[in-house]
């Protein structure tokens, strides 16, 4: 503050001049003429009401005025950061913003209440409040998966309330996704100054690169958001009979602080110290033990005694970390059985999926090395009996000889409530037994014919993504046809041949899914068994057969479909057994429900109970500072404006407070004072 | 901008008329609002109602002899007419210096008020074919005490509105009834003798420095005659308006009052109106009627009042 500033504020210390005036001023009562004395009795007069203040609005009016008039003098002493953008040449501007909705948003602000999240929030609405008419606004949340929360609009308002209804998740980062899509957004817009704000972290998965196409400018404005944070988080606890498995994972800095303090307590006290880990029984510890990191995950392996197993019906256990971190909220997760995991099954003939190394058949290979987390039972036949379908979320056919109406009518059952089965079709599926069928698995009668053409339709959609690399000379001495019944219809074809025969079709039935590859796993008929394209396949009929589990435990961002249902309801149930009822959207897809936050959520479908798990995404924890082109940060593109000239408001409400105290004066008396008389004495 | 007529020894000031002039185009405009024909006229015309009829006796005037029965069944009848009896009204207006005081919201002093109101009544009673007279309580205007002429006699017809609104123009306040008992009891006797039985009489006054010995010869005068006072008040003697400390000096007298006026505000009201009930049950007690009148009013709605307070007397 300068001199001007120092001297402009003295000015308010004549706030005091006003009553400085009242009591100078205090005197006897003039005298006033009054037919009616003798009829007014006489009152003492008492010392606190002389002094009291007769026109208390008057006097607050001047105090104001004079309060006013320092404050006009003063400006503009009042700085505050805010956040705007450089036009050019005043023209419209298209503006993606990126907001960063993932857990490391969560992250408080040291030494203030507010977090990441809602720093990001309010940039955006600064950025929202010095946009004009014209100029063009879309919002993506940079939560994984990627959302487009609106799409480039003018319309200010739907954007401002679209800002306010916007929340933090647990959900991991996609930023490099997020601008991706931001980039796309404004790709179809007039506007010649199009760009792409980022507001978060700038934390990504190692690896990822932030990219916008030619015309579109990135800038990245809230560069005191990023910065690493200490966190431990407890991704899942696995519980097989008495034996707990708790996966812990913590960030780069929370490890390393973690084996410091260990060590040097380790040395100051005698025994282990630092964070502990355990399970918990409500708030009570079942048990515990010191947390001790290699490199910046644990597995931590605990026994339960046998009472804990006797509370397991009644309580949901826990498990938790304790002592402090940047990010309480994921210091603890459920307790859930192995045999809830995900159970898949797979129908092979072994002769025929034979690998020339020897090993595992193919799919089960791929299974592992797919690390999906999956229970994988091998088969040789389709399960004949319904119960042993129920426990089942996934099934993978290879090369069936059809299915008997038994079993046909017990898979589109299951398949009704939610199974998901992956038929790879070769040469026996051609040659079903009479009575034998895939309908209404597979509503087509397979044939198999000579392949003549080589390679697929290159296309990166969203199926295959970078694994279609490669499939455009894709090889098979043969392939399956389908000749489709009528009600094949509903078949929806995910990838062709380059003549454009179906590769892979997909049907719902139901709320599961029956996914089809017109090839065998087998080695001997073509080589897909040994392609990143599989993997892609399998990540898929994965991720589907846990969005609709019953018992599987899935990323916080994934969406369970609940579409064929008549009734249902998601409840999300916190450690405290506070509970919160999701919304259920509905998409053209179907109606889903989309989890944001880790925990165990109750799904109430058409009368059914089963339980979930969302869990922390694990690399969120592994995040790296994302690296942004050297643009990206230019202050020509804008910057926090750090003076507001305050000026036209204050003296605005100056003028205000004058002519109140113009109509105050005129008015505001009353007839209750008398004026002066106007005799000559 | 309020103004008091000055004290007894002071200069005197012109009384403050506010937006209550020109008298006389306003009194014409409030007393045309009101409904002339309040009390019966004394004098036969056109509007005389028929009375019915009566035998003939000798010495009947013939021009009301009714011919038509003649004719018909050979009988001698006497056609009558509803008449009565002379009322002249008698307007008293009460000049001391507390009738020149006027608040801030009032539209002028309390005397010119009342005069308005005295006119606007002159009015109403001359349209009515009634003669009107009008006396004062206190100093006379541009007349000498003692004076015959500090009686505007009772006339008739326009001639004798103008002559009344000319006296009430010329109105001034000034002096202490208070001080003068003599000429006050002079005066009223005066009114006495020169306002017949049956008269109507109108006092106007605030009744706030008015002697309370005048208490007995208002009675006497509303012995036999229709006695109508109208207290005039300013809305801040009647609501006592004041804030904070005051200091308060009479108009009349001496007396000088400090006070807290929240803190007696209630007290004063109650006492005001004991003072005005003494007075109303003087006046009713001569089957008189008082009436209240605030300067901040509209002067038409208090010469309602004032209309109908004189019909409900004259029963």
């Amino acid at each position: 503050m300068n001199f001007r500033v120092w001297g402009a504020l003295a000015v308010a210390a004549l706030v005091a001049a006003p009553l400085l005036a009242h009591l100078l001023r205090r005197r006897p009562p003039e005298e006033q003429p009054f037919a009616g004395t003798r009829l007014v009795p006489e009152a003492p007069a008492i010392a606190s009401r002389r002094t009291a203040l007769e026109d208390r609005a008057l006097f607050t009016l001047r105090a104001l005025a004079v309060l006013a008039l320092a404050a006009l003098g003063a400006t503009p002493m009042f700085r505050c950061a805010r956040l705007s953008l450089t036009r050019q040449s005043g023209a419209s501007v298209a503006l993606a913003i990126v907001l960063d909705d993932s857990l490391s948003m969560r992250v408080r602000t040291p030494g203030e209440d507010s977090t990441r999240f809602t720093k990001a929030v309010a940039g955006a609405k600064e950025l929202l409040g010095g946009m004009q008419q014209g100029d063009a606004v879309a919002v993506v949340l940079a939560g994984e998966p990627v959302r487009v929360a609106i799409a480039a609009t003018t319309n200010l308002d739907a954007v401002r309330s679209v800002l306010d209804k916007a929340e933090a998740t647990d959900r991991g980062t996609d930023v490099d996704g997020a601008v991706r899509v931001a980039s796309e957004l404004l790709s179809g817009l007039e506007h010649l100054d199009k760009r792409v704000v980022v507001l978060g972290d700038l934390e990504a998965v190692p690896g990822a690169r932030v990219e916008v196409p030619e015309g579109v400018r990135l800038w990245a404005p809230l560069k005191d958001l990023a910065g690493s944070f200490d966190d431990c988080a407890v991704i899942r606890a696995d519980r097989s009979g008495t034996r707990v498995t708790v996966r812990v994972a913590c960030t780069r800095s929370a490890a390393e602080a973690l084996r410091q303090g260990g060590a040097s307590s380790a040395e100051a006290h005698g025994s282990a110290a630092g964070r502990r880990i355990g399970v918990f029984s409500g708030s009570q510890s079942v048990v515990d033990a010191d947390l001790h990191l290699d490199g910046t995950t644990a597995d931590v392996g605990f026994t339960l005694p046998d009472t804990a197993l006797d509370k397991l019906a009644q309580t949901q256990l826990y498990a938790a970390l304790l002592g402090g971190d940047d990010l309480p909220e994921d210091d603890a997760a459920p307790v859930v059985a192995e045999g809830a995991a995900l159970r898949a099954a797979v129908v092979s003939d072994p002769a025929n999926d034979r690998v020339p190394t020897g090993g595992a058949p193919l799919v089960e290979q791929a299974f592992r090395a797919l690390e999906a987390g999956v229970t994988l039972t091998p088969m040789v036949s389709v399960p004949d009996q319904r119960e042993e379908l129920e426990p089942l979320s996934l099934l993978l056919v290879d090369d069936p000889e059809g299915f008997t109406p038994a079993e046909r009518r017990d898979l589109g059952a299951w398949v009704e409530r939610g199974g998901i089965v992956f038929l790879a079709l070769g040469k026996h599926a051609a040659a079903a037994p009479l009575g034998s069928g895939f309908s209404p698995l597979l509503p087509a009668l397979v044939r198999w014919r000579k392949n003549p053409v080589k390679g697929l339709v290159p296309a990166k959609d969203a199926l295959f993504a970078d694994a279609a690399d490669g499939l455009d000379d894709l090889g098979a001495a043969g392939r399956a046809l389908l000749e489709v019944e009528p009600a094949g219809a509903e078949l929806v074809t995910l990838a062709r041949w380059s003549d454009d025969v179906p590769f892979v079709v997909e049907r719902r039935l139901g709320r599961g899914l029956v996914v089809s590859m017109m090839l065998p796993l087998s080695s001997q008929e073509s080589d897909i068994g040994l392609r990143p394209a599989l993997f892609a396949l399998l990540d898929r009929v994965v991720a589907e057969a846990r969005s609709r589990s019953g018992t599987g435990r899935t990323v916080v961002g994934a969406s369970w479909p609940l579409t064929g249902s008549a009734e249902a309801k998601v409840t999300r149930v916190g450690r405290d057994d506070r509970s919160e009822v999701l919304p259920i959207a509905e998409t053209g897809a179907g109606r889903e429900v989309t989890t944001n936050r880790a925990g165990v959520y109750e799904l109430v479908v058409d009368g059914v109970t089963s339980k979930r798990v969302a869990m922390v995404d694990e690399r969120e924890l592994a995040s790296v500072p994302l690296e942004l082109p050297q643009a990206a940060s230019e202050d020509k593109l804008g910057g926090t404006s750090t003076e507001v000239d305050v000026s036209p408001q204050v003296a605005l409400v100056l003028l205000g407070l004058l002519a109140a105290e113009l109509l105050f004066r005129t008015f505001g008396r009353g007839s209750a004072k008398v004026a002066r008389p106007t005799s000559a004495e | 901008m309020a103004t008091i007529a000055p004290r007894p020894g002071q200069t005197l000031l012109p009384l403050d008329w506010g937006a209550l002039a020109p008298l006389r185009l306003r009194a014409a405009a409030i007393a045309d609002g009101v409904y002339s024909g309040a009390h019966r006229s004394s004098r036969r015309g056109a509007g005389i109602e028929f009375g019915g009829q009566r035998p003939y006796v000798p010495g009947d005037d013939l021009r009301f002899l009714d011919r038509r029965s003649l004719m018909r069944h050979d009988r001698l009848m006497i056609r009558e007419f509803e008449t009565d009896t002379e009322r002249a009204l008698w307007l008293a207006v009460d000049t001391s210096a507390s009738m020149g005081f006027r608040g801030r919201k009032a539209p002028g002093a309390k005397l010119a008020y009342a005069a308005l109101l005295a006119a606007a009544l002159c009015r109403v009673a001359v349209a009515g074919h009634d003669p009107v007279g009008l006396a004062w309580l206190g100093a006379t205007p541009g007349i000498a005490e003692g004076s015959r002429h500090e009686f505007l006699p009772a006339g008739f017809g326009a001639a004798a509105f103008e002559r009344t609104v000319d006296a009430l123009e010329r109105a001034e306040a000034r002096g202490a009834l208070s001080e003068d008992l003599e000429g006050l009891e002079r005066q009223l006797g005066a009114l006495a003798r020169r306002a017949r039985r049956g008269s109507v009489v109108v006092l106007f006054s605030d009744f706030l420095d008015l002697p309370e010995s005048v208490e007995r010869r208002l009675a006497a005068l509303g012995n036999e005659r229709v006695l109508v006072a109208v207290q005039v008040l300013d809305a801040v003697e009647a609501d006592f308006g004041f804030q904070g400390r005051v200091k308060l000096r009479a108009i009349e007298g001496d007396a000088v009052v400090t006070t807290d006026a929240e803190r007696v505000r209630e007290e004063y009201l109650a006492r005001l109106e004991a003072h005005s009930s003494r007075w109303r049950a003087t006046v009713e007690g001569v089957g008189g009627r008082l009436v209240r009148a605030r300067t901040d009013e509209a002067p038409l709605d208090a010469l309602r009042r004032l209309v109908q307070a004189v019909s409900e007397a004259r029963r």
